[in-house]
């Protein structure tokens, strides 16, 4: 595990581009991401942000919260599958580097977690990067709303919104980095290491 | 009683299909390797030796036959076992190197190390051992593309024999090295079949193939010929030097 975190933060280091594309596309996704669930953990999960909140009842229920988590998954998703694009295209270039990595044994598993330590690590740093999006994001979002409500103003840095970006960032990390990782590994074992290996 | 070969195979046939078109590399192989020899297999280009080679390494599964490695038939083997079976028992050295450029000359002697259950201080202590049998304990810490090409074949010696596998398998390795590179990397070779090692090498260059003890001549995907060593002919020379 230690071999391949530190070959996952070589490889960033050694591919800048990638890496920037990379991380600004998952930070704004994290970070957008992280903000709006924030808010609308205040507003439509939590109590709602009204003094004396527990005096209001409920008359009627509708599925806005349902829509909203929804439309925000679908906005991580599509970070997802911009970084997973990119990775994978990245994992192409890299064939020959995982055909010498199994023919001197290693079992696809191994090559599958490799490539998504990298993703992770990858969304880890933008997840730093998405925390002070959100940060900003929810600051934006609250000067968007009345100042008299109470627990949405006092939104802001509190470790339930760093619990929602890290999970966030783990899954975003293993998302984008899964998918291309299989596809790559595949594609390695389907083409025979010895057609990758041989240079003639 | 007779030593039980450490590579034995039986009718082996390797067939390519591409669209509609049928390509026989290999037909009807029969060959025994005992442990501790050093193989030698020639032949011109096309003829199927490397089709052979990675038959051998179980980097590609056979159409037909048999194949038994160290008394054990691998031709059934699942994807991981056949890696485990690379990682434990055969060591490569191919043409182009095929060192990972990310990572250090150490890194790259330790990889198949890492696919086992093995102490750190153990792999680290193996590392040592077989840069140091290459002559290239003192560059550990450079990366391949700082090292010349001999330089770097020696280092894939390396990690060939870092695990200890049972066999090693050169394919054509000294074809990326001038002639005085190529000659120390088959003084090398030679060095470890002395030193115990079992060595099946590809090569279209009689020269080199004089190195080993036996050698077999493909054609046209068939075993033409076997020859015992320093008897092989020069009629396979022309070609890539």
């Amino acid at each position: 595990m230690g071999n391949d975190l530190r070959f996952a933060l070589r490889t960033l280091r050694r591919t800048p581009g990638l890496t920037a594309a990379a991380s600004v596309t998952l930070a704004l996704g994290i970070g957008g991401t992280t903000a709006m669930f924030s808010v609308v953990d205040s507003l439509l999960l939590g109590d709602l942000p009204y003094p004396d909140s527990g005096q209001l009842v409920t008359l009627w229920q509708d599925h806005r919260a349902v829509t909203l988590l929804a439309a925000m998954g679908f906005g991580l998703l599509m970070t997802c599958v911009s970084v997973a694009s990119l990775l994978l295209a990245r994992a192409s270039v890299r064939l020959p580097e995982m055909a010498i990595r199994s023919a001197v044994g290693a079992p696809r598993g191994r090559l599958v977690r490799q490539l998504v330590i990298e993703s992770v690590v990858l969304a880890a740093i933008s997840g730093v990067a998405g925390l002070v999006v959100a940060l900003w994001g929810v600051e934006a979002l609250v000067a968007l709303f009345p100042s008299d409500l109470g627990s949405l103003t006092t939104s802001g840095l509190n470790v339930r919104l760093l619990a929602i970006a890290a999970a966030v960032t783990l899954a975003t990390g293993v998302a984008s980095g899964i998918l291309p990782a299989a596809f790559a590994t595949r594609r390695a074992a389907r083409l025979q290491p010895i057609s990758v290996l041989r240079s003639d | 009683m007779e030593q039980q070969p450490i590579i034995q195979l039986e009718s082996i046939k390797k067939v390519f299909y591409t669209d509609e078109v049928e390509t026989h590399a290999l037909s009807d192989i029969h060959l025994e390797v005992q442990a501790g020899e050093y193989l030698a297999i020639a032949g011109p280009s096309g003829c199927g030796k490397s089709t052979l080679l990675s038959l051998l390494g179980l980097l590609d599964s056979a159409s037909e036959g048999s194949y038994n490695l160290d008394g054990q038939p691998v031709v059934n083997l699942t994807a991981s076992q056949r890696a485990q079976v690379r990682n434990r028992q055969i060591g490569f050295i191919f043409q182009a190197f095929n060192l990972i450029g990310d990572l250090t000359v150490e890194e790259n002697v330790e990889l198949p190390l890492t696919y086992r259950k093995m102490p750190s201080a153990d792999r680290k202590k193996r590392v040592q051992e077989a840069l140091e049998k290459v002559g290239m304990a003192h560059r550990m810490k450079h990366y391949p593309s700082q090292l010349s090409g001999g330089q770097q074949q020696r280092v894939a010696v390396a990690r060939a024999v870092a695990g200890e596998p049972a066999i090693l398998l050169a394919d054509e390795p000294t074809g990326n090295l001038d002639s005085k590179n190529g000659e120390a990397v088959m003084e090398l070779l030679r060095d470890l079949h002395q030193g115990g090692a079992t060595i099946c090498m590809v090569t279209h260059d009689a020269r080199f193939a004089r190195y080993a003890e036996r050698s077999v001549h493909l054609f046209d995907g068939r075993i033409v010929s076997e020859e015992e060593a320093a008897a092989v002919s020069g009629e396979y020379t022309a070609g890539r030097h």
